[in-house]
């Protein structure tokens, strides 16, 4: 492997651009089993399932499934390691963050696998999983590698002669609940501050994209996390999910998916013993483009904003306001990019578009173009399945979209844009804020003033101003409203993973 | 040697056995009485030798001594008490009176020694029989001698002592005496001749101070009073005059109660909760009731010689003396000098003008008042609720100080009184609502095993601070400065400019009146050479805090450094680059450029000093501009309608007048104004140049008036004239108009400003930090970020 050390012996570097990554072609799945303690296990039940390559609909390979028994393992373990002079406590905070820094180099070694797996199992494109997804991953680990110890209490003058002072301690065992858009980001994003605050956790994948988070368990272990500081138990929600949720020894969960399932995550959660919740849901996020605004970089970032990871984003730029003296512009020059964008083999290079996640997603997103075309919109390009290919939906363009119709009000999470038309900045705001959704919006103009009372007015978690999914380790990122509460990343994730507690001494008030 | 011992426990013991062994003779051994049927293991040991043993539960009541007990005590003839591990309260009757190791006619002092030998003589003499001199007519006995006087200003009433080299000096801390090598002791209690022991520093408080004889009534009240005080200290058995409240165990939501309840009993007296923190035992407690019930409180009202001037339809009534340790007084000398009216050059009246001497006593106060007074003690909640009631009182004067303000610094009336004086109010409640929220940090360190550590840090005041500031805005920088310094709980020296001295001196007339301890705030008008610089010289200053020019602040800080390197903060000058694109709303653009340059005369360090036009649009700026000059009233500050008003004073004129004529001569073009206005006071014309170049002596130089300085820039050359707005060793402030988002962070980011305002110009709010890049100073004031200023960082490490 070529190191950068040698630069200077050996002349000025090479000016060629660097290769591609390639992927790992014929790549053996070794880590399909449940991950507790350090070890690997066979379920509880010995029942396994099955995961596809939705690229092709092969089987990939079949996993062990858990079941609540091997939840209560995994819980237990975490306990076990979280008790007091366990050595995981025992840990300096700053040995912590080296463990994360670690973890994060071993990341970066098998980058290419890792990417390969992703890819394999969600299929998307591998450049997509190893430059955004892995990226983010190695990004993530080591901002909160970083935040280990500098995880700061306050001392805090009081009324009376006493010294009081916090401490931000771990809550405890966490869980995690990832969906299988971003699998490994995902857990990453959960799993970096759960371990940089001192907590252990518990972790279930999505059923159908359990394999990058189960090469990571075998990352935990090569590191030397202590035993049982991470758990991972593949399944489904209504099994693993649920006992995850209702475990009376989880003191924190952390969901990101779907409305629906996030209510029962909360649910589940004040019926057992009040635990912490965090929750990343839906979006139905508002794009908004104002006349004055250079309107390439609004074209090209609406579109991107939709069409990444054919669709299957929270962030979905899938309600774009066009402000109408640029309407028909915006929507010719969105269809003849649409039109343009490649389809096909994650594993090529040049696709940047794959197929769906799995059947039940590819049959809503079509039953919600069908809505589109009856409700009255006008289908400018794409609007059905790849004839020759599974999972595969075409890059589809509405036009002359009402906010009354269900793909300007429900979350599609496919590859389709709805455009629709507004005069002006109040109405478009308070259009842009008739949804129970919260999680982002955007904002196209030049205008300082637009930009500025736009980005104070709509209610949402996120408000990108001339740029699109710009997400940051440093920023925090949760919704407004229904999308969710809490937020990941930035300092403000570390609040979601410790408990304050105060301490206060009272002083001897007679002279010492 | 005859002796008893006094005490308890196997230490107790201990030490009888001791005794017993060195051949001394106990004539009697007083322990506790025994607890749950044990006897003490002293008494035990003492009872074996056949020594007489007593068990007293206590030794006198309600003040008193119990004659019986005394009685016992002195049938032994004991020369001398032992008291090991004693817990119970001797009085005084119960004394020893062993004469063979001083007699009280021997301690006489001899006058004609060093000091040290004096302190020695005197502690060589404490408890027993005790030192004594002649003096006032009276024999008077001195204990709790000092030898360490340093940081003490013999500054007080003088004890004249025959004998002595030189008089004794009753000061706060106690009595000073001098020995025949002129050196200092100090003397904390003095015994009158009468038996009675008094503190020393209350020596000359005589009748007046003594304890007042109550009334039936009063004596009724008082008792109803001490019940009060056992309901609310049920661990103490019983309330004695000496009982003090904080000793005795009560927290803050006591001193409410205790307040709440005396109000209650007492019809509603006006009683706070400091004067439970002045007041802490029960007899000091009884003494203040009183006093406040019989309405004779108001002896410490300070009696205020005031300037009295009936103008803008009020009475103002000026303090005009220095303000010291929470009293008016005159200067060394008795020093004066005259306070101008910009307006008509008239004398407003004679203000006094502080020495180096001066400065001595005001640090002195300060730093009594930072290490022993009030401020000190009471908690931060109650500092800030000090701050917000200055705060009030502060608008309920709000008319008055701007008027002042307007004529000693010749400020725009309607000016004055939303931002001389109204952001001045604001200051003090935004930095109010801080003091208990000056949070340090817990910290994880690693740990030194097997053990643990755990690390705070903690932000605590610095001390006794100094404040130096400027004629522009004087009681709005003041409370700049002031508002965070106090409420990060130091004490505060400060000299305000000399030219404009009135509002600071009002201003410590409402701190009086808010109740903010004496010493915490001190002012002393008076010039930069002699009170700043002795301000920045003084080793018991630990910080300061500046504003005004660049040249004085480069003084200050390296005097700071000689001295004690000194914290240090400065705000200096500016020449702020004001760039306005073409595309910018052209009318907001006129009119806050307008107030970029006239705001306050040009009186404003944050005045845009420079002004740089897009070409396209440069001509058509200067002719509006030339318009809205035009409309300006020049007139007298205190009219409702002028908004020009005098500058500040005469040699700052003098200065803009030549600042003026040195652009003409390097070929500026002159568009409007530049001379004086041809009526009384020292007015100047609203002045325009154009075409002004980068080597222009007005280019670089800040004037300090109202002289608007434009050069134009290449239409779409953003980062020449970037470059050219950033050439200057200033960097105070800085404005940008246009309507380009990106334009606009792109110039943000690139000015090299402490402040940068986009489409808006002097903009300044109590919540945001305000400072200087380069030579424009460091130090934020105003904002979380100036509270640091007058914060020191502890670390505290624990093991465990």
């Amino acid at each position: 492997m070529a190191t950068t050390n040698g630069a200077v012996e050996n002349g000025p570097p090479d000016k060629k651009p660097p290769a591609l990554p390639r992927p790992i072609r014929n790549l053996e799945v070794k880590f399909t089993k449940v991950f507790i303690n350090n070890e690997w296990h066979e379920s509880t039940s010995g029942k396994k399932f099955a995961t596809y390559n939705p690229s092709t609909l092969e089987q990939i390979c079949e996993v062990e499934e858990g079941d609540k028994p091997d939840v209560d393992k995994a819980v237990e373990a975490a306990h076990a390691a979280f008790q007091r002079g366990s050595p995981w406590r025992r840990l300096d905070a700053l040995n912590r963050g080296r463990l994360l820094h670690q973890l994060a180099d071993l990341v970066e070694r098998d980058r290419a696998v890792l990417a390969t797996l992703e890819t394999m199992d969600t299929g998307k494109p591998f450049l997509h999983a190893f430059f955004i997804d892995l990226e983010g991953c190695i990004k993530t680990l080591r901002y909160f590698a970083g935040w280990a110890d500098k995880i700061q209490g306050r001392t805090i003058p009081t009324d009376d002669n006493v010294v009081c002072f916090t401490r931000h301690e771990p809550i405890g065992v966490c869980g995690a609940i990832t969906p299988w858009n971003f699998p490994l980001l995902m857990l990453v994003w959960k799993l970096a501050p759960a371990l940089c605050c001192g907590n252990t956790i518990v972790v279930k994948p999505a059923e159908q994209t359990p394999l990058t988070a189960l090469y990571l368990g075998s990352l935990i272990k090569e590191v030397g996390f202590p035993p049982g500081v991470v758990n991972i138990v593949p399944g489904f929600g209504p099994t693993v999910g649920a006992a995850m949720s209702s475990h009376p020894r989880i003191s924190k969960i952390a969901f990101t998916g779907s409305i629906e399932v996030g209510k029962l995550v909360k649910e589940a959660a004040s019926r057992s013993n009040l635990k912490r919740v965090t929750l990343e849901l839906g979006g139905k996020n508002p794009c908004i483009v104002c006349a004055d605004a250079d309107l390439d970089l609004a074209v090209e970032c609406a579109h991107q904003g939709i069409f990444f990871n054919q669709g299957q984003c929270c962030t979905a730029a899938s309600r774009v306001f066009v402000e109408e003296q640029v309407y028909p512009e915006f929507v010719r020059r969105s269809v003849e990019r649409a039109r343009k964008r490649p389809v096909g083999d994650p594993f090529d290079a040049r696709t940047e578009h794959g197929p769906q996640i799995d059947q039940n997603q590819f049959d809503k997103i079509l039953a919600l173009i069908e809505s589109g075309k009856k409700e009255g919109a006008r289908l400018e390009c794409g609007g059905s399945a790849m004839e020759d290919r599974g999972l595969f939906v075409k890059p589809t363009v509405f036009s002359e979209v009402t906010d009354t119709m269900r793909i300007a009000k429900e979350e599609i999470f496919g590859p389709v844009q709805p455009i629709l038309k507004f005069k002006t900045i109040e109405e478009v705001i308070r259009r842009a804020n008739s949804l129970e959704y919260g999680l982002t919006a955007a904002v196209f103009t030049k205008n300082l003033d637009k930009a500025l009372k736009l980005a104070s007015a709509l209610e949402s978690g996120t408000v990108w101003i001339n740029c699109y999914n710009a997400i940051y380790a440093q920023a925090p990122f949760g919704g407004f409203k229904m999308s969710g509460n809490g937020r990941e990343l930035g300092e403000y994730a570390l609040s979601e993973y410790t408990e304050v507690k105060t301490v206060t001494i009272k002083l001897d008030d007679k002279d010492p | 040697m005859k002796i008893a011992v006094i005490g308890q426990s196997l230490f107790g013991q201990e030490v009888y056995c001791h005794l017993r062994k060195e051949g001394y003779e106990v004539v009697g051994v007083f322990t506790v009485p025994d607890k749950n049927g044990k006897a003490d293991p002293l008494g035990l040991e003492a009872e074996k030798d056949g020594v007489p043993v007593f068990k007293f539960p206590r030794w006198r009541e309600k003040g008193q001594a119990l004659p019986d007990v005394v009685a016992k005590y002195q049938a032994l003839g004991a020369e001398l008490n032992v008291l090991p591990f004693c817990s119970q309260f001797i009085p005084m009757e119960v004394r020893a009176t062993y004469e063979g190791i001083q007699k009280k006619e021997t301690a006489k002092i001899n006058w004609e020694q060093p000091a040290e030998a004096i302190h020695n003589w005197i502690r060589g003499n404490d408890k027993v029989p005790g030192a004594w001199t002649e003096a006032c007519g009276q024999k008077l006995t001195f204990f709790n001698s000092m030898l360490n006087t340093a940081g003490l200003v013999p500054e007080g009433e003088a004890l004249p002592i025959p004998g002595a080299h030189r008089p004794g000096v009753v000061t706060k801390a106690g009595l000073i005496l001098f020995g025949n090598d002129d050196r200092m002791l100090l003397v904390k209690n003095i015994q009158l001749e009468d038996g009675k022991m008094i503190p020393a520093s209350h020596f000359f408080r005589g009748e007046d101070s003594s304890a007042l004889e109550l009334t039936e009534a009063e004596l009724v009240t008082m008792e109803a009073v001490r019940s009060a005080w056992k309901r609310i200290l049920p661990n103490v058995l019983e309330v004695e005059d000496s009982t003090d409240f904080f000793k005795s165990g009560a927290a803050s939501v006591d001193v409410v109660r205790l307040v709440e309840e005396v109000k209650e009993l007492c019809d509603g007296v006006e009683l706070e909760n400091e004067d439970v923190y002045m007041a802490t035992t029960f007899k000091d407690f009884i003494q203040l009731l009183v006093r406040k019930l019989r309405g004779d409180d108001k002896e410490s009202e300070c009696i205020i010689d005031y300037v009295e001037m009936t103008v803008n339809k009020l009475t103002l009534r000026m303090p005009h003396q220095l303000f010291i340790g929470g009293t008016f007084v005159d200067a060394e000398g008795a020093k004066t000098y005259e306070t101008i009216n910009p307006t008509d050059g008239s004398v407003i009246c004679q203000v006094s003008l502080a020495q180096v001497s001066d400065v001595d006593k005001a640090v002195a106060a300060a730093k009594d008042a930072f290490e022993n007074g009030l401020w000190g003690k009471i908690s931060a909640r109650d500092r800030g609720r000090l701050l917000y009631r200055l705060a009030d009182l502060m608008e309920q004067h709000q008319e008055e100080l701007a008027t002042i303000e307007a004529l000693d610094a010749g400020a725009v009336y309607t000016l004055a009184l939303k931002t001389h004086v109204g952001m001045s109010i604001q200051t003090f409640r935004y930095f109010a609502g801080w003091c208990d929220k000056i949070q340090g940090s817990t910290i994880p360190i690693n740990q030194a095993r097997p053990n643990r550590n755990l690390t705070l840090t903690r932000k605590e005041p610095i001390g006794v601070c100094g404040i130096v500031i400027p004629w522009n805005y004087p009681l709005m920088m003041l409370s700049w400065k002031t508002a965070a310094c106090l409420a990060a709980g130091n004490t505060v020296v400060i000299k305000p400019a000399q030219v404009t001295p009135l509002t600071a001196l009002k201003f410590a007339e409402l701190t009086l009146k808010a109740g903010i301890p004496k010493g915490v705030i001190n002012i002393l008008p008076g010039s930069g050479s002699l009170v700043g610089q002795r301000l920045s010289d003084h080793p018991d200053v630990r910080k300061i805090g500046f504003t005004g020019s660049t040249e004085v602040g480069k003084h200050i800080m390296k005097s700071c450094a000689l001295s004690n390197v000194k914290k240090v903060s400065l705000e200096l000058g500016g020449k702020s680059p004001l760039i306005i694109f073409a595309d910018c709303d052209l009318s907001k653009a006129v009119q806050m450029g307008m107030s970029s340059v006239f705001f306050n005369k040009g009186e404003n360090c944050i005045a845009a000093g420079r002004l740089f036009i897009e070409d396209s649009i440069h001509d058509q700026f200067v002719q509006k501009v030339v318009e809205e000059v035009k409309k300006m009233k020049i007139g007298n500050p205190l009219d409702r309608d002028t908004n020009h008003g005098p500058q500040n004073h005469q040699a700052h004129l003098r200065k803009l007048i030549e600042y003026c004529q040195r652009g003409v001569k390097e070929g500026a073009t002159l568009v409007c104004g530049g001379n004086q206005v041809p009526r009384p006071g020292f007015f100047f014309e609203p002045t325009v140049f154009t075409d002004v170049e980068d080597h222009m002596f007005i280019a670089k130089e800040e004037s300090f008036g109202p002289v608007m300085v434009i050069s134009r820039f290449a239409d779409g050359d953003m980062d020449t004239v970037l470059s050219r707005a950033n050439a200057t060793e200033f960097g105070l402030a800085s404005g940008v108009f246009t309507r380009d988002i990106g334009k606009a962070l792109y110039v943000s980011d690139k000015l090299e400003a402490g402040t940068v305002f986009i489409n808006t110009y002097n903009k300044t709010d109590v919540a945001a930090p305000f400072g200087g890049f380069k030579q424009s100073g460091f130090g934020k004031d105003l904002g979380e970020a100036a509270l640091n200023e007058y914060l020191r960082v502890k670390t505290v490490t624990f093991e465990y």
